[in-house]
Parts: structure tokens; C-alpha cells; sequence
């Protein structure tokens, strides 16, 4: 009976996560949801709308450049400060803790998704608002970045553009 | 020292509108022992609460010394029976589960703090005039009906009220613990100088009384007894 | 001053926060209290109404325990299914396994439940081991079993990272060994024959003539891996008669480095960083056509959230359902309150105030309110406790379920909203005829 229940429970939570979208290389045109520096480009940075104190920022990260960087943080001027973080599951609990630096290899990509790694911005001076865009610096070692950010709805998996032709 | 009874033109109305009470005139001297007696449902009881403020009247007034009791809100007329008034009732209407002096001192659970302790000692003083043990944590509930009737008595008593009403005292009990019954209340209230008002149809109660009232179909008749 | 006081909160302790959201939520029934209460004396005739009515105050106490205690025990059973399930993946960093379903290979890798997956090839098997920030790749080859527990193939380097130190005996040292869990019935020195397949449709006579010796046996760990049997993932292969992982002239080679070439493949390959953030990177990395990184805590968290929101509305049933008893309670006490109407209109002839006998009636529904929650919390508890045991025995996930800040957040709330809600039969009590109580 129990292993039923938990069998139909899985089986709902299978169908209701997608896996989240694959590699998609199609060619981002000159939009202002891709920012590039040294061949490094951030594709696609969303978060989720919220009034709270803190807000996740997740991006794709690629290493078009022929050495290696490393992402280290971020600023925003809406924002106290803005910590690299990686997901984590403390007895039981989700949490987020904060990570010194990331390397990414040059050809390679880092994705920052849910339940992974994030940048997050820390006391938040003002709410964000679905559907409006908002400006935060990334920090890599190599120079700061800037990115324009999507800000989804407050349960937002993926940006809205995920998985879809530019 | 008892308060003089004076009611004129009062009229009680029952649940209709219909009026099942009308007294002309009646007045009680301080101190007096009154009777009331009649027929079933002539009203005696009906009369007893109009003068404990219990029953809206449709009109006359009821006073008690210099108050007015027919003018005066209900929460006013609580506060005047707890300060005023004890009553006894003909099934003593006591909380089993509680001791003696629990139930005799009662009113301590509602009063202002300072006559608290006042309450609890006079409670204590007249359960033990009326030779009821303060053995402890025994409640009421193993109590025979004569015992329990005068619990119900200290209970009357304990806040040293002006007015005692009776509400047929005396109809539970037997022939014995009745006659014991009446000479306490009659005495204790005498002592204390009250106003004694006591519904009953037993004459050993009409008796002991310094007159007698007869309620007939919602009116008064009054018959002067020499004293007993 | 709200920043002021923000920051105050944000510094205190999540215990001394709990505790004062608790103080805040039995707030109301203390202020209410207090002011019903307030010069008089009520609670020795509450004691007497208590006792005198004690069977129906016993029934009402227990529908509002169980009402409670269902509310309660589902809380508590949904937190203690979340630490156990995380408990038994805490071991599990990142797993790598062919595309597919994360939670296919998160029940099979983790939990024990095997399922038909393709396998990783020694190329990537190889990539990933050889990786710069890896520092155990370790095959977990299911699919074979004995009785109830599945055999896994995996290397010494995993039975250590589950185990550390073995409680007793040592490491498989050849393909003919196995170390065993700590709950699974064989004794040290027992040979047994795996069966391909687990279950009803194993092949018992699959692997006819292929025994293994129990050598070692792991800590007691409260996860499905107390009821695995560890071998050399080379003997998995060896038994389906596949090559054995090492070029020829190293037949008996144990473990890694394995060479490509003669590896037949693996479901899934655990993974552990040697840093923190390379867990991070390397499940970036390994996001691929060919491949599929994840990790289990976040899958775990994922199923956590859904089962968030199955407790959620579960949560709005046990609300109901407490609204509904205590509705039900409610009622019954204006009908209980008939009862002793006579004894309340003594009160009033007597010269009590109206509000002292609210006073009386609230405090009564207040003790029964107050004492069928705390039985409630034991019911809660007592549930919690079984329904606990009856998961760790059938999952071997150690279910732990203790009382904690949410109940009793449950309840306090519970308690103030009851006790507001019991003004009402108190007024409807205080207010009704004198007289006509009186001569009933």
C-alpha cells in the first residue's frame, strides 16, 4: 500500500518535471537576452518575480573564449550584495550555500538553474515585478558583465525563452 | 438591617403578554418574616422573583428601601441581589461536586476581592450554626436533603444580605428535617435582622411567619396570622 | 524602527524565533483569557462542571485530539519522510547516468528500485573518472538479487564512501566476495547465488553455479542500502558473462582504472567532487547529449516540493477537518451548556454577573479545547511514531518523526482560533432567561 502511494507520487512528479531543456544551439542574434565579454556570453538570465529579501538570478554561461575564466559574483545596484550559490539539500532542508568561485574550461558552458548553482541577490532594496527587466553585473575574473535579467513569475522554472528559437 | 419592601401597581406579564401578576399595593416592614402561600400557579413564585429583580416588569414599581429595583438595569440589579440578597431555593440548586463551604461561600467566586474573605468566614460561621461539619473535601454530594437545604441557607446567609427570599424551602424535605429547616431560617434571619420572604404551602412554615400574603389567580389577598 | 526590529528577528535564533511565533499564536488565547477572567474566580465551579459532565467532556476532548492529531502526525510524518529520504541520498553527491529520466535513476541508484536503463560506456565511464576534480567515480551496477536485497557491482572505494570503516569482517577482495548491509540475514562466511532480475521475475537459475561468500558487513546506515549486497562490479560482469573491465593480462584486477576497451557498461556512475563548487561544474559538464548528470538532493528536493504541495492540500483537509470538529464541539456545547443552564441560572439569581458566567462557560470550553490539543499532540506523536515504523520497515528508509515547531505552531493557532470561536456558546450561555432556567 505504502509503496502504491509512493509509486503514484513519483510517477505525478515524473510527468509534472520536464527535464529541463537540452542544449539548444541555436544562434542567439544581437538580443538583449544574451551579453557577451571575451567571448564569454551569458544566454538567457531570468529570476522569479518576488517582494521578499532575497532573488535567485539564473543564467547559461558559455566559455567562447580560448582560456579559462571563472565566475566569482555579481553586483546590482537594487541589491545589498550578490553571492555565487550552490544548491543544497541540508537534512532534508533546501538551502543555498555560497561558493567561492566556479572555473568554466574554454568551449565549455555553466548553467545556472534551480536546485543548482545561482547568483543571489541579497537584500533587495525593491520588489521585483513579472514581466519587468532588471540590470545586475556579473563578475567573472576576467571583467564584470552586464546582464540584462527577465524577471518570471514567483514560481518560475526556466526563462520563457528557454527552449525556443531567437 | 433589613430593607422595607414597597411595591405599587406592579404588573408581570407571561410569555403572551398576558399579565399573570398584578399587585395593588404591598409593603413590608425591615426585618419582617412575610409568607407567601395560594395555589399552584397562582403566581407566589412569580411574585417572589418580580421582587429579586429577576422578571421584567410591564409596569407599577418595586422598591427596596431608598432603590428602586424596577428602575434599574439588569447588571444593576445583579449587583443588588449580590449585595442585598440571598435566596433559597426548594432543590437547593447546590453544586454537587463541591464542598460545604464551597457552595456556602459561592459568591466569593464573583464578588470583588475584599468581601472575599468576609464571604468565606461568615459562610464557614453559619454552616457551623447550623451544625454542618467543615470536615474537609466532602462535597454535597453524599449530603441528605436536610443538610443539603442548609448549605443552601449558609449559602443565603454568607453575604450578609438585607432580604432573604425562600422559594418554598421546606417542599423537599421530610416532616423532620423541614420543621429544623424553618426554625433555622426563621432564626437566623431574625437574628440578623432581615426581611424574610418565604413562598410555601406548609403551614409550619405559615406559622413561624409575622404574616401571611395569599396569591390568588395573579392577585394578593393578605390575612394577618398572629404571630406563632 | 521596522528595520530596526527586521534586523532584531533576523538576528535571533531560528529556535528563539519559533518560539516566539509560538508565544504570538497562543498570544490571543492568553489576552482573551485574562480579560474573561479578570476578577473572578471561576475555575473551582469549572472544575465542577468538568467533573460532573466527565464522559461528555471525555468524548469532546478526544474528537478534538484526533482532530488535532491528524493534523498534527501528517506534518510530522512529512517532515520525517523528507529527512529520511535525504538522509539516505545524503551519501550520493552526483550521479551520471545515460539520458533519461532523473527519477528513474534516482530511485534505481539510491533507493534500490531498479529499473531497465541504458548503460555508460567506458569512454565516458573513463571521461568522468579521470576527470581533474573527481575523486570517486564508482559504477553502482544493479540488476541481480538475492531474496530481498539487490546485489550491486561497485568498486571497494563506494562500499567505503557508504560505510566507512565495515562493522565487521573486510573488503570483497575477490569476484567471488561480497560485503553485505547490516540488515541483510546472512551471516559472515554464507555463500548464496544471485538471481538475475529481483523480485517475482528474477531467474533464480540464471546465474546457476556463480556463489559468492559474505566477507564484510557495512554499518547500519537507515537506508535501502542496509538490505544491499556489495560485490566487485567485475563479478556482475563476469556472472552475465561479459568482459571483466581490465585488458587480459590483469584478469584479476579489482576496481579502477578500468580500461575502456573491456568495459561493458554501467547504469550509473556516483560521483564526488573533491570541491564543493567542481560538484556544481561537473554536473554542468556532464549535462550532454550522451550523458545525464544530476543531483539527487535536488531531484529529491523537486519531489519534496510536490510532496509540499500534496501536504498542502492534505493540510487544508486536516484544517477543515479540525474546523469541522471543533464546529462540532461547539455546537455541542451550547447543547452541553443546556445542561447546566440551571446551575448558571442559580448563578445569575444569585447575584453573578452575566460576565462571570461567560466567564465560567468560556474557561470550561478553553480547558477542553486546551486539553484535547495536548492530547492531540500525543495522538499526533503517537501516530507519527507507528506510521514511522511501518515506512523504515517496508522502505528501509529510517523514518524518523518527532515533534517539532510547526505542530505545535499547528496547534497554538488551533487553540486561539477555538478559544475565539468558544466566546460564542459563552455568550449564548450567559444570555439566556434566568427564570425560565431557573424553574426547569
Amino acid at each position: 500500500m505504502i509503496r502504491a502511494v509512493a509509486f503514484a507520487v513519483l510517477l505525478v512528479a515524473a510527468t509534472s518535471f520536464p527535464a529541463f531543456a537540452g542544449d539548444d544551439d541555436h544562434d542567439h542574434d544581437d538580443d538583449h537576452h544574451v551579453s557577451e565579454l571575451g567571448g564569454v556570453r551569458a544566454v538567457h538570465a531570468w529570476t522569479r518575480a518576488t517582494s521578499g529579501e532575497t532573488a535567485l538570478v539564473f543564467v547559461e554561461i558559455e566559455n567562447g573564449s580560448d582560456k579559462p575564466v571563472a565566475i566569482e559574483g555579481g553586483e546590482a545596484d537594487f541589491a545589498g550584495s550578490v553571492d555565487l550559490v550552490g544548491f543544497q539539500l541540508q537534512g532534508g532542508e533546501p538551502g543555498y550555500v555560497v561558493l567561492p568561485e566556479v572555473p568554466i574550461q574554454p568551449g565549455k558552458e555553466l548553467k545556472l538553474e534551480p536546485e543548482g548553482l545561482a547568483l543571489r541577490l541579497n537584500g533587495l532594496t525593491r520588489p521585483l515585478h513579472q514581466g519587468n527587466e532588471v540590470e545586475i553585473e556579473i563578475e567573472f575574473d576576467s571583467g564584470h558583465m552586464d546582464v540584462h535579467v527577465e524577471v518570471g513569475a514567483e514560481n518560475a522554472k526556466a526563462h520563457s525563452h528557454a527552449g525556443h528559437q531567437h | 438591617m433589613g430593607l422595607p419592601l414597597t411595591i405599587s401597581d406592579l404588573k408581570i406579564s407571561g410569555d403572551r403578554g398576558r399579565i399573570i401578576l398584578h399587585v395593588d399595593r404591598l409593603s413590608i416592614a425591615p426585618g419582617e418574616a412575610v409568607g407567601v402561600r395560594g395555589p399552584s400557579g397562582a403566581g407566589k413564585s412569580t411574585l417572589l422573583f418580580a421582587v429579586a429583580g429577576l422578571l421584567p416588569i410591564a409596569g407599577g414599581t418595586v422598591r427596596w428601601g431608598e432603590v428602586e429595583l424596577s428602575a434599574l438595569s439588569d447588571a444593576e440589579r445583579a449587583a443588588f441581589r449580590r449585595q442585598r440578597i440571598g435566596m433559597v431555593f426548594q432543590d437547593y440548586l447546590l453544586f454537587e461536586e463541591l464542598t460545604p463551604l464551597a457552595n456556602a461561600g459561592l459568591a466569593g467566586a464573583y464578588s470583588k476581592r475584599a468581601r472575599r474573605k468576609p464571604i468565606t468566614s461568615r459562610a464557614a460561621g453559619m454552616l457551623e450554626k447550623l451544625g454542618i461539619g467543615l470536615d474537609g473535601a466532602r462535597s454535597v454530594a453524599s449530603f441528605s436533603g436536610g443538610e443539603r437545604q442548609r448549605v443552601a441557607v449558609a449559602r443565603a446567609l454568607a453575604t450578609d444580605p438585607d432580604i432573604v427570599l425562600a422559594d418554598e424551602p421546606t417542599a423537599s424535605l421530610d416532616r423532620e428535617a423541614a420543621d429544623r429547616l424553618v426554625d433555622d431560617l426563621v432564626r437566623l434571619a431574625r437574628e440578623g435582622g432581615k426581611t424574610l420572604i418565604s413562598v410555601s404551602h406548609d403551614p409550619a412554615v405559615h406559622a413561624r411567619m409575622d404574616r401571611m400574603i395569599e396569591v390568588v389567580d395573579g392577585g394578593l389577598r393578605e390575612t394577618v396570622t398572629g404571630d406563632a | 524602527m521596522p528595520d530596526a526590529l527586521s534586523d532584531l528577528w533576523a538576528s535571533l535564533s531560528p529556535a528563539s524565533q519559533d518560539a516566539i511565533v509560538l508565544v504570538l499564536l497562543l498570544l490571543p488565547t492568553l489576552i482573551v483569557g485574562a480579560i474573561v477572567v479578570a476578577g473572578y474566580r471561576p475555575f473551582p465551579l469549572v472544575r465542577a462542571l468538568l467533573w460532573r459532565f466527565r464522559w461528555t467532556n471525555l468524548l469532546f476532548i478526544v474528537l478534538i485530539a484526533v482532530s488535532v492529531g491528524i493534523g498534527v502526525g501528517l506534518i510530522a510524518q512529512e517532515r520525517g519522510l523528507r529527512h529520511g529520504t535525504a538522509r539516505a541520498a545524503e551519501k550520493f553527491d552526483l550521479i551520471v547516468a545515460a539520458p533519461g529520466s532523473e527519477i528513474t535513476m534516482l530511485m534505481a541508484a539510491v533507493y534500490l528500485q531498479p529499473s531497465d536503463v541504458p548503460l555508460l560506456s567506458g569512454e565516458v565511464y573513463g571521461e568522468i573518472a579521470n576527470h581533474d576534480h573527481v575523486s570517486l567515480a564508482a559504477p553502482i551496477a544493479y540488476g541481480d538479487s538475492y531474496g530481498q536485497s539487490p546485489v550491486i557491482g561497485t568498486t571497494a572505494d563506494f562500499v567505503t564512501h557508504l560505510s566507512g570503516d565495515l562493522a565487521v569482517g573486510q573488503m570483497f577482495a575477490s569476484r567471488t566476495e561480497a560485503v553485505i548491509g547490516a540488515r541483510v540475514p546472512l551471516q559472515l562466511g554464507a555463500t548464496f547465488t544471485a538471481a538475475h532480475g529481483v523480485g517475482a521475475a528474477a531467474e533464480h537459475d540464471a546465474h546457476g553455479d556463480y556463489a559468492y561468500t559474505v566477507v564484510g558487513r557495512m554499518q547500519l546506515s537507515g537506508t535501502p542500502w542496509d538490505r544491499a549486497i556489495l560485490v566487485p562490479v567485475e563479478a556482475v560482469w563476469d556472472v552475465h558473462g561479459l568482459a571483466l573491465g581490465h585488458a587480459p593480462e590483469r584478469i584479476d584486477q579489482l576496481g579502477p582504472p578500468f580500461d575502456a576497451d573491456f568495459f561493458p557498461g554501467t547504469p550509473a556512475v556516483l560521483v564526488r567532487a573533491d570541491e564543493l563548487w567542481a560538484n556544481y561544474a561537473l554536473r554542468s559538464e556532464f549535462s550532454r547529449a550522451d550523458t545525464m548528470a544530476f543531483f539527487p538532493g535536488a531531484v529529491l528536493a523537486r519531489l519534496h516540493s510536490l510532496m509540499g504541495d500534496v501536504r498542502e492540500v492534505m493540510s487544508v483537509m486536516a484544517i477543515v477537518t479540525q474546523v469541522l470538529v471543533t464546529a462540532g464541539v461547539l455546537a455541542g456545547l451550547v447543547i452541553l451548556t443546556r445542561l447546566f443552564a440551571r446551575r448558571l441560572a442559580l448563578l445569575r439569581a444569585l447575584g453573578a454577573p452575566r460576565r462571570f458566567v461567560f466567564a465560567v462557560v468560556w474557561s470550561y470550553a478553553a480547558i477542553l479545547i486546551g486539553l484535547g490539543a495536548v492530547a492531540g499532540l500525543a495522538v499526533g506523536v503517537a501516530a507519527t511514531a507507528v506510521i514511522s515504523r511501518i515506512v523504515t520497515a517496508r522502505t528501509d528508509i529510517l523514518v524518523r518523526a518527532a515533534m517539532s515547531w510547526p505542530e505545535l505552531h499547528l496547534v497554538a493557532g488551533f487553540v486561539s482560533l477555538t478559544v475565539l470561536i468558544a466566546l460564542t456558546p459563552a455568550l449564548i450561555a450567559s444570555t439566556r432567561p434566568v427564570v425560565t432556567d431557573l424553574r426547569a
